[in-house]
């Protein structure tokens, strides 16, 4: 258990890493795009190559984000409540967390094997959509075992007693 | 069930489940893919929830959030915003809520750089809550005033929710812009009063600094410049023409790294962790407006919208009555969705009533954003709130949404304002020939 969890937290740590180069990347190719058009002609296709470092940067970031509790929430009420009942709701929201996770990466694993199929590319670059729209499923399946891992130790507190 | 049955029931699963400390992205994102399931089948919500977070993912006009961020986080670890508080310091420092004072002026200023109250926030919140908070500012006031001021983003322009609202009318972006600035310098001005009567009130709030003298002031000034020429960088570049407001950002980032690097002043460290805190909120960002964009494509299909504005149009009441009516269900509205979400949906719906009773388009349009900015700041679903949450971890929700009142009421009174004399906003447009 200790070890997946290491596993886990280290992945999503590189995983961070790359969507950290896709900041400086997305940042250096609009910067160069508004030079180059200034002074030559602008980089072709940047439009849609923007949008797919977009979608790398936070595809690859959620998980990190949630690993460092960066998804924000209402502490409230639960805060207040006994240290057995906090972690049975840690439960609950865990296992609902983890559904709506694992359905929206398995979707995406279907969007991009249908766009796969169908070769859709974007409007101007070209570039196919469906290498993304995995990525995004891998992000959403490594924020699914990042939920996991809490749940998976709220889970041994219960346990414990 | 009828579907506004559904409606009501899946808005009080939504609060219970975000009060049981569920992130508050997940349960939009949940909540709203099981309302669509429910309302019209379960295959078509399951492809709607992987369209969603792809559309949403690699947005284009979403990719200014990173970059202003990456911006903020840039001059926050290169020292510019200690530096620039340093001087508002020096200025305003013996006033009592001088540093709040500031850090509303430097918003309204971002504000002019900035079309998304999201990125404003945090790039703002991340400059002027380090220095609020080491000049000992009760965090409530200093969280609400950046969480508040942030939102001046959307209103003074650019502004992402004044170019979705031009599209979705047909109205000239140029004429919405131009109608955005009087406001903008109105509702500034009107947060600043609301810091002075809480300084009054309760002089505890924003302790009074030591005078500087005026060798000290001029020396600290340098400061300041590194600043302007990034305000001279993007305004500039924005008028002359250089680039969009989408690709501002990362002019803005770009040159931020420039002057640090110019300066001396950015450690490889520093860089890394500004990279790391960019991803970091971000990531949240986009997940929230994720769940906001899932939760409205199932509010949309109960047509609890719709019937709304029905009955509020069948009502036999003058102009202005409905038209507080609209904005008080902005307001009940804007707790629950995200603003941009609400003002997607709901504004093809009401703009036909809204021009029925009389009303200017371009005036709407300022008031949208305006309700747009209650709606990023009011609980639970605040998402300024929680961006300043995530540059100020340590701060609790509550502390921050206890902040934002007196501002909430400074922005009603600034509609109130704009409803008597609706010139303010259709001053400046009528100028403008496109």
């Amino acid at each position: 258990m200790a070890s997946f969890d290491r596993f886990v937290r280290l992945l999503s740590k590189y995983c961070d890493r790359i969507a950290q180069a896709a900041v400086v990347a997305m940042m250096l190719l609009v910067v160069g795009d508004i030079v180059l058009r200034a002074v030559w002609r602008p980089i072709p296709g940047t439009y849609d190559v923007v949008g797919f470092i977009g979608a790398v940067l936070v595809s690859f970031a959620i998980a990190y984000c949630a690993v460092q509790g960066g998804h924000i929430s209402v502490e409230l009420v639960v805060a207040r409540l006994s240290q057995r009942v906090q972690l049975i709701i840690n439960i609950i929201t865990g296992i609902l967390s983890l559904g709506i996770f694992a359905l929206v990466t398995w979707q995406c694993l279907i969007l991009a094997e249908d766009m796969r199929q169908v070769g859709e590319v974007s409007m101007s670059a070209l570039i196919p959509f469906y290498p993304y729209i995995y990525g995004v499923a891998f992000g959403c399946a490594l924020l699914c075992l990042v939920i996991l891992v809490d749940l998976g130790k709220s889970l041994a507190e219960v346990a414990k007693g | 069930m009828s579907p506004s049955t559904v409606a009501i029931i899946s808005v009080v699963i939504l609060v219970l489940l975000f009060l049981l400390r569920m992130p508050v992205a997940y349960v939009m994102a949940m909540v709203g893919f099981a309302g669509f399931a429910y309302m019209v089948s379960v295959e078509s919500s399951l492809s709607i929830l992987a369209k969603d977070f792809w559309m949403m993912f690699s947005s284009y006009s979403l990719t200014v959030v990173p970059m202003f961020i990456f911006m903020g986080t840039v001059a926050f670890y290169s020292g510019m915003s200690s530096r620039l508080y340093d001087t508002a310091y020096r200025f305003f420092g013996n006033v009592r809520g001088g540093l709040a004072l500031a850090t509303i002026a430097a918003c309204a200023g971002f504000g002019a750089m900035c079309g998304s109250t999201n990125a404003a926030a945090a790039a703002m919140g991340r400059v002027t809550l380090p220095e609020m908070r080491r000049y000992n500012y009760d965090p409530s006031l200093a969280t609400g005033c950046v969480a508040a001021a942030g939102s001046l983003a959307i209103l003074i322009p650019p502004s992402t929710i004044l170019i979705i609202y031009g599209i979705i009318v047909e109205e000239s972006i140029g004429k919405l812009f131009a109608a955005g600035i009087l406001p903008g310098a109105l509702l500034t001005a009107l947060f600043a009063v609301t810091i002075y009567i809480l300084c009054r009130v309760k002089p505890s709030l924003a302790p009074p600094g030591a005078k500087s003298t005026w060798k000290e002031r001029m020396v600290s000034v340098s400061g300041v410049i590194e600043m302007l020429l990034l305000f001279a960088l993007v305004m500039g570049g924005l008028f002359v023409g250089w680039f969009t407001p989408t690709e501002a950002g990362a002019a803005g980032a770009g040159g931020a790294l420039v002057i640090a690097l110019a300066r001396r002043r950015l450690s490889w460290r520093g860089f890394l962790d500004s990279l790391a805190d960019t991803t970091r909120i971000t990531a949240m960002v986009f997940l929230i407006v994720t769940g906001a964009t899932i939760f409205g494509h199932f509010i949309s299909v109960t047509r609890v919208p719709f019937e709304l504005s029905e009955w509020v149009g069948g009502l036999a009441l003058s102009p202005n009555v409905i038209m507080g009516f609209i904005i008080f269900g902005y307001l009940i509205g804007g707790c629950f969705m995200d603003s941009l979400a609400l003002i997607t949906l709901t504004v093809p719906i009401l703009y036909p009533l809204v021009l029925s009773l009389g009303f200017n388009s371009i005036w709407f349009g300022v008031i949208i954003v305006l309700v747009g900015e209650m709606g990023v700041i009011t609980p639970p679903v605040g998402i300024n709130v929680y961006v300043i949450k995530g540059v100020a971890p340590d701060i609790p929700l509550e502390t921050i949404f206890r902040g934002i009142f007196p501002f909430l009421a400074a922005i009603i009174v600034c509609i109130a304002i704009l409803i008597v004399f609706p010139q303010i906003a259709l001053f400046l447009p009528s100028f403008m020939m496109w």
